[in-house]
Order: C-alpha cells, then sequence, then structure tokens
C-alpha cells in the first residue's frame, strides 16, 4: 500500500472528510507504514509509548486486567481509528494491552513529532478533536448498551453491526473467539452460549467462527424489543 | 420521555454570563490548560439559565446548536428507549462540560439533559465558540488534551461494567469516595438519590438494596442518602478477592 492509498481511505473516512488534503499528507508524511502479525502487541498497559498507531486495516483488541489477573477484552479499534491517542496527547502510560486480532496495517506515527505538527494546523486539529468526539460518543453507547440491554439484545446488535461492516451478504467471520466475544459484551462465557442459542430462532447461524444471518430484520425486531 | 423545559420555557431564566459565571466555567476541566483571558475570549457569546424547577435542556437529536458548562447544580445524561424506560449514562455534578463530542462531530445530540431544580447552566452557541477557538492559537491543543482524559474516564467506567459484577462496582464507588489509604470508618452522604446511583452503576434500585444488605456483612450500612462503611481495609480486602462477591 502506498501513502496515496491511505490518504484516499482516509479522506473517505468522516473524522477526516474536512481535513484538505495538504494536512493529511502531513500526518501521512510523519509515519511509516508497518504491518503487524495476529497476535502481535501495539502497546503495553502501564507503559508509555512513543508511537502512536492510525490503524489502516485490521482490527486491534484492547484487553484490561480482569479478575484474577486474567487479561480481558474490552474495546475494539478498527481502521481509520488511532491506537494510543488519548494516551499521546496526555503523555500517560496505556491502561490496556493493544493487540492485532487480525494481520494489521498501521500508520507508526512518532508522538513528539505528530503533537508538533498538531500546534500548527487548525484543519488537523478538528480532525483529532472529532475523532476524540467519535471515540467517547462510541464509549457512551457501550455504556449505555451494558446498563440497558439484555444479553441477547447486546449479541444481536453486536451481530448487525459486524455484519453491516461485512463484505459478504449475510454473513461475516468472527475476529475474536467466544471467550473474547463475551468479554467484550460484558457477558459470561455461558450467557453468551445461550444468547445465540436464543438467536438461532431468528436464523442465526455459527459455525466455528462463520456467522450467518439470513434474515437481519428479525434480530432488529428482537432488538427493538419485539417478538423475532 | 420528558416533553417540557427546554430552554426558553417560562420557569427558566436567561441572561448574559458574568464575569464570576466566566470564571466559575474557566474551572472545567476542558478549559483546565486555557489562560483566563482565553477563556474570557472562547465564551464572549455565552449566556447562563437558571431554573427554580427541574426540566429538560435537550432532547436526543435535537440539532446542536449550543454546548454548556454547569456552574450549580446538577444535570443528568441518558437515553430514553421507546418505552420511555430511562438509561442514565452520566449524572454530573459543577463544575463540568457537557455535549461537546455533539459539537465537534455528530450535530445533534446523541442523548438527553435534564437539570435538577436550582441548576445554573452557561450556554455557549457552538459556531461562535469554533470561530473564536480557531482564531486562538493553542486553545484547541488544550482542549484535545481534555477530551482524552475525559475518554479515559468513560473507557475506566466501561472497563468498570464489563469486568466487574454489580457488587464490585458498588465496593469500588464506595472505596472510591474515600482517600485510598483510608482506615478508619467513613459515611458516604449520597448527592444523588438511591434511584441515580443505581443506574449509574448499571443495576435496578431493587438490586442495589439487594446489595446494600449483602454488603451489611462486611460492615455496610445505609439510611437514607448516608451509607457508612465500618472497615474500609476489610471491604478493599473483599474487593480484590479472585472470587469477589
Amino acid at each position: 500500500m502506498n501513502y496515496a492509498v491511505i490518504t484516499d481511505r482516509l479522506s473517505m473516512s468522516p473524522i477526516f472528510a474536512a481535513c484538505p488534503n495538504s494536512s493529511l499528507d502531513k500526518l501521512i508524511a510523519l509515519g511509516s507504514e508497518e504491518g503487524h502479525p495476529r497476535g502481535a502487541t501495539l502497546s503495553t498497559r502501564g507503559e508509555r509509548s512513543g508511537t502512536l498507531h492510525l490503524i489502516v486495516s485490521g482490527q486491534v483488541g484492547l484487553y484490561g486486567e480482569g479478575p484474577a489477573q486474567k487479561p480481558r477484552l474490552v474495546n475494539l479499534l478498527g481502521p481509520n481509528e488511532f491506537v494510543g491517542l488519548a494516551e499521546a496527547l496526555l503523555d500517560h502510560p496505556s491502561d490496556h494491552d493493544c493487540v492485532a486480532l487480525a494481520p494489521l496495517e498501521t500508520l507508526a506515527i512518532p508522538r513528539d513529532r505528530m503533537i508538533q505538527l498538531l500546534f500548527d494546523d487548525w484543519d488537523l486539529q478538528m480532525s483529532l478533536l472529532s475523532c476524540m468526539s467519535q471515540r467517547l460518543h462510541g464509549l457512551f453507547k457501550q455504556i449505555h448498551a451494558l446498563k440497558s440491554q439484555k444479553a441477547v439484545q447486546r449479541v444481536a446488535a453486536h451481530l448487525l453491526e459486524r455484519l453491516d461492516q461485512s463484505e459478504r451478504s449475510g454473513e461475516f467471520r468472527l475476529t475474536q473467539d467466544k471467550k473474547d466475544l463475551a468479554s467484550f459484551l460484558g457477558l459470561a462465557p455461558e450467557s453468551l452460549s445461550r444468547a445465540l442459542n436464543h438467536l438461532r430462532a431468528t436464523g442465526v447461524e455459527v459455525r466455528g467462527k462463520v456467522v450467518r444471518i439470513p434474515d437481519p430484520g428479525r434480530l432488529s425486531v428482537l432488538l427493538e424489543g419485539g417478538d423475532a | 420521555m420528558p416533553k417540557s423545559g427546554k430552554p426558553g420555557d417560562a420557569s427558566l431564566a436567561v441572561r448574559l454570563a458574568t464575569p464570576q459565571d466566566l470564571a466559575r466555567a474557566a474551572a472545567a476541566p476542558l478549559f483546565a490548560e486555557l489562560s483566563g483571558a482565553m477563556v474570557d475570549d472562547l465564551l464572549k457569546d455565552a449566556s447562563v439559565m437558571v431554573s427554580p424547577a427541574s426540566g429538560l435542556l435537550f432532547s436526543q437529536n435535537d440539532p446542536a446548536e449550543h454546548f454548556f458548562v454547569l456552574l450549580e447544580g446538577q444535570v443528568v445524561i441518558s437515553i430514553y428507549r421507546e418505552d420511555g424506560s430511562q438509561a442514565v449514562i452520566e449524572t454530573l455534578s459543577p463544575v463540568a462540560t457537557f455535549a461537546e463530542a455533539a459539537m465537534f462531530l455528530y450535530k445533534q445530540y446523541p442523548a438527553t439533559a435534564e437539570y435538577a431544580p436550582g441548576s445554573r447552566i452557561l450556554s455557549i452557541p457552538v459556531d461562535s465558540f469554533l470561530r473564536r477557538l480557531k482564531s486562538c492559537k493553542g486553545a484547541a491543543v488544550a482542549m484535545l488534551g481534555s477530551l482524552a482524559r475525559w475518554e479515559r474516564t468513560l473507557s475506566a467506567q466501561l472497563d468498570s461494567l464489563k469486568m466487574e459484577t454489580p457488587a464490585q462496582r458498588l465496593m469500588s464507588f464506595l472505596l472510591g469516595e474515600a482517600p485510598p489509604d483510608q482506615m478508619a470508618a467513613f459515611t458516604v452522604r449520597l448527592d444523588m438519590d438511591k434511584a441515580v446511583l443505581a443506574r449509574k452503576l448499571g443495576i435496578t434500585p431493587e438490586s442495589l438494596s439487594r446489595l446494600l444488605a449483602r454488603l451489611g456483612e462486611h460492615g455496610v450500612s445505609s439510611e437514607g442518602r448516608d451509607i457508612h462503611v465500618a472497615d474500609p481495609m476489610a471491604l478493599r480486602a473483599q474487593l480484590s478477592r479472585p472470587e469477589p462477591l
């Protein structure tokens, strides 16, 4: 992938849509393309990182420390999102282990040079304010779901969101195992299994990591609190 | 879903912001790294709303034409579902800014905001604020830092919801109200109803009552808005057990 492709991709995302190419080019010129295999750690909990990563493709899982010091997947980051933006802005250590859940392409940007560029570029400032705002909105949404939705609704909402992002019609492949998926949704693994069993009545099929949803409308009905 | 009490409602008095209002607003974390002169300039077109009664400030999906600073009182940010049930996202205490995300990205409010009786709220027009922000060197970067801090707060709240049981969340809340090395008994005087605390913890009021009763054996007792923790060390030990309550 070359820098022009990265510029094109970024300019298509809502966050950078209003950012002129001249600003995006300056940002991209600071970085270097990096490829990371599945399972690679981009940053470690408790450590400061001198580099932040803008995800070009792939997915990153944020792991916190659960009961008995076991790592628990608590959040996901995808294309056009930064890994470690808040930490870079505050010069704080990471609260999470950030791990590639799938083969990952990133633009690795040295923190100090990005902060320097940021001070002189209003368009970039606005893009990053939007970026942080989107992240806050995403956190709001998840907190809302955890406080207000039943387990089966949370699972249905997540499956529909993943289906929307899928390039294949009616099916997608999970990027994490079921234990991680349960953690991400704030559920015990048994509760996830029960919810998936419940969703079979709406036609949802899970075979290994492949999820098939022949009738997304029935899942939407269930999400709205009706009988699917 | 609440229907009345929008700005302009008879119960809501609106006046120009005074220097005292602006000085109080400057204490909000969003402005923490800005000079007093910068804050005065950014907030030049702000007005203040005061209401003796509770009411609705804005509804989910309203156009985000203003963002706000809570100067006095309390604001609850929540999402209402079709059936009218409420999920509290945040209970704000002074001095706190809110609706910044709507200003920078969504152009609509992603949630509903309601104020408590006696609240005093600074209202800032988004258009003039962004115009002034652009001409005020360094201010936007400082605001980015503030959003980053808020992101970490929400992220920690999310981690807690995903990784902790309701009992652990209640214990964390109580212990968080005292210094980390507190050894002596202490009393938490809630500045919110127990029902609001329950929603904040992501549980029902009935579950909160049950949990408080269960924590009785670990020295927790409650009366009205007071929750007494007799032995913080024992509660901390309970919280750190691999298989807590």
